[in-house]
């Protein structure tokens, strides 16, 4: 199954607040995927393997925010998952602008594999900040022990980074001594340190207690802005509808439903899609 | 027993302290290796790992030793008494080490290694910046009560007369007719170095519990942002 790439920006644009500005209109995506198929064997032999992922396609354009949504179970995590290779598919193709990374089985070597994930950040539920190293080191790590850039060029863009977050005065904080959001932050970070192409999140507020939701939501706001490639994998469907130019619903495995925020979340037309979104929508 | 037998436990206790130093040595980079090895994504590498484990922590050091020492020359590989003891050290605590080790590598969460391979770290790096140092930390305890352990186990490889610290009492023995009084030294030597070195281990563990390090590591950094003038 194909996926409509008409860019975003034909859809009518209706109250969007902090918008994502004017959707750029290129022909290569940033990062696509095709026909993805995933199935998690099971633990013993005589279980049968669970089936995830039944050919999911997927693609962000240049400056494109796109939020996959869908019930626990539907494939979402697993879907972001495989596009920077932390799982690997059964079949499908994974690529990017520079590199084909996965196709059909056949994936790159370690090398490809490190320098297409330099060009791709991830951001965590759990965080997954380093607890033995200070926020700057964090955000310094890729840089140092990735790319070879000095240990005194990198501090001077990890406070740069943290700066931007809000964290300029956290600096020298390790990990256990931050709030969750700070945590978060500090992992957004990190993440966008090499510059990469695209930032997947996934889940990023799940593991924040509510009033830690906000500051998080601000930064990945002020990313979308500056016109980052962003893929969003949220419960969030309030900030999804507000950020994104394209929604993906993903069930059971499935591309049910994807659009502008506008159809999918306000007018969805798929049965499963308008079960999901009524929930939190309260419609 | 007179002040003659003194400079023989001198020596007698460097050569102790020679099998200790070998021994945590040899064992501390081969149980790291085997524990690597048990937690390999490939089934054979894994089951090697288990296979050496389970034969050496079932085995006497004593026979071991005994294979090394005395068994080895049959088949025409001369060791002296020195590696002869420090291998047989290495051999037998790899095993329990890697165990230790093992348990390490394990308890660091699987989101750090993923971590560090979505920020485009090669496998190396992900293992020597991000998951040993956090396995070093959780496994420090138990590590260092097997140092303690290897230093009092070094007695045994007085039975191929290793020239540590027991055989020199043993001659000694022979010597003076003096069992009670040299086995008590000897004994005395045995806790005045083990004693200190648990305590050194408790001491290290409290000061990464209580975050010294922590703050000295970040003082060290601050000093650095300053230099590069991100802070005041």
């Amino acid at each position: 199954m194909n996926m409509d790439l008409t860019p975003p920006s034909e859809a009518p644009a209706v109250s969007r607040q902090a918008g994502p500005g004017t959707p750029p209109a290129t022909e290569i995506p940033v990062i696509q995927v095709r026909d993805l198929h995933k199935a998690f064997p099971g633990r013993r032999r005589d279980q049968e393997a669970t089936t995830v992922l039944r050919g999911v396609s997927l693609s962000a354009e240049h400056g494109e925010h796109v939020a996959i949504i869908g019930r626990s179970g539907s494939g979402k995590s697993t879907l972001i998952r495989c596009m920077n290779l932390l799982e690997t598919p059964d079949s499908g193709v994974i690529q990017t602008e520079d590199f084909t990374v996965f196709d059909d089985g056949l994936k790159v070597g370690a090398r490809g594999l490190v320098e297409f994930r330099r060009t791709v950040g991830m951001v965590f539920q759990q965080f997954n900040l380093f607890p033995h190293m200070t926020a700057a080191e964090n955000v310094s790590l890729p840089m140092t022990k990735g790319v070879g850039m000095s240990r005194r060029e990198a501090l001077d863009r990890a406070v740069s980074m943290l700066n931007k977050v809000g964290l300029g005065d956290k600096l020298g904080s390790f990990p256990h001594e931050l709030s969750g959001g700070q945590q978060q932050r500090v992992a957004i970070a990190r993440a966008i340190a090499l510059q990469p192409k695209v930032v997947l999140f996934d889940e990023p507020t799940s593991a924040l207690d509510p009033e830690l939701v906000g500051e998080v939501l601000q930064v990945m706001r002020e990313l979308a802005t500056e016109g980052m490639t962003m893929i969003i994998v949220t419960h969030e469907l309030a900030f999804a509808a507000e950020i994104s130019h394209r929604v993906v619903f993903l069930d059971a495995g499935l591309v049910a439903e994807e659009g502008p925020p506008d159809q999918v979340l306000r007018n969805p037309i798929n049965a499963r899609t308008q079960s999901f979104v009524s929930q939190f929508l309260g419609k | 027993m007179g002040s003659l037998y003194w400079p023989t436990l001198g020596y007698a206790t460097l050569h102790t302290l020679e099998y200790t130093g070998l021994g945590i040595a040899g064992s501390m980079i081969l149980g790291l290796v085997i524990a690597l090895m048990k937690v390999s994504k490939w089934r054979a590498i894994r089951w090697i790992a288990i296979a050496y484990t389970e034969l050496l922590k079932n085995t006497p050091l004593l026979v071991v030793l005994f294979v090394i020492y005395f068994g080895l020359p049959s088949v025409g590989i001369i060791l002296s008494r020195l590696i002869s003891g420090g291998l047989a050290l290495t051999l037998c605590y790899a095993a329990y080490l890697s165990e230790i080790f093992r348990a390490g590598l394990q308890g660091v969460p699987n989101g750090q290694r993923e971590a560090g391979y979505a920020l485009g770290l090669s496998t190396a790096r992900v293992y020597w910046n991000i998951i040993l140092p956090q396995t070093f930390r959780l496994s420090l305890a138990a590590t260092g009560n097997m140092v303690v352990d290897i230093l009092k186990t070094t007695s045994l490889i007085s039975a191929i007369g290793g020239g540590e610290l027991l055989t020199s009492a043993e001659n000694i023995t022979a010597a003076t007719f003096e069992p009670m009084k040299v086995y008590l030294i000897v004994g005395g030597i045995y806790f005045a170095m083990c004693f200190p070195l648990s305590r050194l281990v408790v001491w290290y563990e409290s000061r990464l519990k209580s975050g010294t390090n922590r703050r000295r590591h970040r003082r060290r950094l601050e000093a650095e942002l300053r230099e590069i003038g991100a802070v005041a």
